[in-house]
């Protein structure tokens, strides 16, 4: 979390009760003027492509726009779509075959959101890699493996689970995995994402499931299906999940910043 | 057309994989059982079997330190193109497991899911494969490297080793579009087919921003895994190096944001090369629809056509293809069968050859040679290290076609701020 600006701590402070999902992005942003008008710094309307940056670049926005930085590391059992769900948020589309992920993966993705009155551009790093690479990178690496392991946790800020509408078992296994990580010690929000999402369908992870769940734990599932052919621009077809991420490190950050408030 | 490639444990004949290129469906378990079923009774008797041709395909089958057997059906090329293509997918397979677990594997099926990683790299060695499709969307060659000469290649060559430097290695490249455009010394040091998986590996996937994956090195070394670190710069360009346990990925980053941060510009302008893969400053004559520059000693390529004539009638990836087919079926036919015979004799001493050497009769490979045909031509020459094939329209005379060459040769090679 690099949440520096003293403005956001007046964010930070006007809503001190936090409840869980603070509705403090506008969902419908990326659509309006303002959104509209920064559009061309994340879509490239000619080529229909999302702009994709390197680590030496950014979009090249006004100043005065207040950049956030987040770690999320990907969770999930092998081809429920992990990797897929990343290629997506970062403007890929169509399918390209199913490869196992070897080794770490890392994509940054740039998304700007309206918080309440202001922009804030988030600079999100997603962390992806695969349990098998893990186990290999312990047999061959030994020294390393430590290393690897801690180089996806090391400093989290959230970590996203991912399952499968269409495999019950992979749901089910959600709570185990978000329990698995809570001892890392930023204590991670966590992000739950159910792909292959099909709406008006039977799926095998049921929308009674999903209330349950989010009522339990008190964490928004969000849907996706990585397939879904696009007839607009692609990036209005994944504005949602990204914000719904955005939402939910903002409000985590909204109530670590209550907490210390309050504390002082 | 299609290509199969399939692998079998030698003694069980137990399949660990099939791949293929093209239309038309996987090869059937029976189909491979009988391909595997030849090779293992000849075996019995002594004798190996090699190749096998049919009107319009060819089968080639080769063992693998005595445990793996692996067999390509392709329709279109050339043997010698098969034998290389299944070289490089045994090397794929221990860039990915390493060699012990090939050779004593705790189990097959583990294995099996082990070299599961390996199919994105097996699927982008069959798309070397000249089978006559124009799907490609790529023209690649197996065993050289993809080259893209900028005029800022002298200029990264400078901060990649610096790079490396800092990050304790000696191995490092910038891929820029997926074609190299500079390495370090270590890096061309590699074995070609080494250098082929590496960038391969590093860009089987979508854009990412950074990537580290483990891989063992097939000649150099194959018991002891190295981490290939890929960052990626600017939008289309990645600087890959090979590290040992340190430094971790973050601190990767951060090295590369230290040491590239003042050359993002020359990164941009270098990015401005591709599709050309040539400098802006350097003309091509209008009768060069696209050549194929190629240093057959190091091992790696440049593969351009001429933006004068995208207008052409012979256009896209498919021009580029009569280059490659050009290359393996005229060229290293006619101008580098020496060096073939070199490295043939290398490994398997065939004694015909030693024969015939010995004779003093050794067939020292033509300097030029050129095709003709109703849209387009080809001229290839040799010089030095270089085989320049260039592909042109029908309309220039055949003749005027070595000139041309020999002229656009000595320009390509005159600038050496390309770090050719
Ligand atoms: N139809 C559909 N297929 C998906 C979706 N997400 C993933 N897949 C497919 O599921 C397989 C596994 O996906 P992958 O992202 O590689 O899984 P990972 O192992 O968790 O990284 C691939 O063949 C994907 O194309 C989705 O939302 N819809
Ligand atoms: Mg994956």
């Amino acid at each position: 979390m690099s949440l520096s600006t003293e403005s956001s701590l007046f964010v930070g402070n006007s809503i001190l009760l936090t409840i869980n999902m603070s509705n403090a992005i506008s969902m419908n942003w990326l659509n309006s003027t303002e959104g509209e008008s920064l559009l061309h710094h994340f879509y490239n309307r000619s080529t229909n492509k999302r702009r994709f940056y390197g680590i030496l670049e950014r979009p090249p926005l006004p100043s005065s726009i207040e950049e956030v930085t987040y770690k999320i590391f990907i969770i999930g059992r092998s081809g429920v779509g992990k990797t897929s769900v990343v290629s997506r948020l970062a403007g890929n589309v169509g399918y390209s075959g199913y490869f196992e992920t070897n080794g770490i993966k890392k994509t940054t993705i740039y998304w700007p959101v309206k918080i309440w009155d202001k922009v804030v551009l988030f600079k999100l790093h997603f962390w992806d890699t695969s349990e098998n690479s893990i186990k290999k990178y312990n047999h061959i690496l030994p020294v390393s493996f430590v290393i690897l392991h801690q180089a996806c946790k090391d400093k989290v800020d959230a970590v996203c689970t991912v399952f499968s509408f269409d495999d019950a078992s992979s749901f089910n296994d959600v709570p185990q995995l978000m329990n698995s990580m809570s001892a890392i010690a930023e204590k991670p929000g966590n992000i739950v994402i159910g792909t292959k999402y099909r709406a008006w369908s039977s799926l095998a992870v049921t929308d009674t499931q999903v209330n349950e769940f989010e009522e339990k734990w008190k964490v928004k599932i969000i849907r996706i299906d990585t397939h879904k052919s696009v007839t607009r621009p692609e990036i209005f077809d994944c504005s949602y999940q990204l914000n719904w991420i955005c939402e939910t490190l903002w409000d985590r950050d909204q109530e670590f910043i209550s907490k210390q408030v309050v504390q002082v | 057309m299609t290509a199969h490639v399939m692998c079998l444990t030698s003694s069980g004949g137990i399949p660990i994989f099939a791949r293929k290129k093209g239309e038309g469906d996987m090869m059937t378990f029976s189909k491979m059982a009988s391909l595997n079923g030849v090779h293992m009774f000849l075996k019995s008797q002594n004798m190996e079997l090699l190749n096998t041709n049919m009107p319009d395909t060819t089968v080639v089958w080769k063992e693998y330190e005595e445990c793996i057997t692996l067999i390509a059906i392709a329709s279109g090329t050339t043997k010698r193109v098969l034998n290389q293509f299944l070289d490089a997918v045994f090397s794929a397979m221990i860039l990915v497991v390493g060699i012990d677990d090939i050779k004593n594997p705790r189990n097959v099926e583990r294995l099996k899911r082990d070299l599961r990683i390996c199919n994105p790299i097996i699927d982008r060695l069959l798309e070397c494969l000249d089978v006559g499709d124009r799907i490609s969307t790529k023209t690649d060659l197996v065993d050289l490297t993809e080259s893209i000469m900028c005029p800022e290649n002298h200029l990264l060559q400078a901060c990649l080793e610096a790079y490396v430097e800092c990050l304790d290695s000696m191995y490092g490249c910038i891929l820029i579009h997926g074609s190299l455009s500079v390495a370090t010394e270590s890096w061309w040091c590699l074995d070609p087919v080494e250098r082929k998986l590496l960038t391969i590996a590093a860009t089987t996937e979508d854009s990412c921003t950074a990537r580290d994956l483990p891989v063992f090195l097939p000649n150099k070394s194959p018991n002891v895994a190295f981490r290939l670190v890929s960052v990626t710069l600017v939008n289309h360009i990645e600087v890959l190096s090979l590290c040992g346990p340190t430094p971790e990925l973050s601190e990767v980053e951060r090295l590369a944001i230290q040491c590239w941060r003042s050359s993002i510009d020359i990164l941009r302008a270098a990015e401005q090369s591709y599709t050309k893969n040539f400098p802006f400053n350097i003309s091509l004559d209008s009768g060069i629809l696209g050549f194929l520059l190629v240093n057959y000693r190091i091992g790696k390529f440049v593969l351009s056509r001429n933006p004068q004539n995208t207008k052409n009638r012979v256009t896209g990836t498919h021009r580029l293809d009569i280059l490659r087919t050009f290359y393996h079926q005229a060229v290293e036919t006619f101008l580098l069968s020496e060096d073939i015979e070199e490295c043939q004799t290398d490994s398997t001493e065939t004694p015909k050859r030693l024969n015939q050497q010995e004779n003093g009769q050794k067939f020292e490979g033509a300097k030029e040679t050129y095709w003709c045909s109703e849209y387009h031509k080809c001229h290839a020459v040799k010089e030095g290290d270089q085989v320049f094939c260039v592909l042109y329209s029908a309309t220039v005379p055949t003749h005027t076609m070595r000139l041309i060459t020999h002229k656009t040769l000595k320009t390509l090679l005159a600038d050496k701020q390309l770090c050719w």
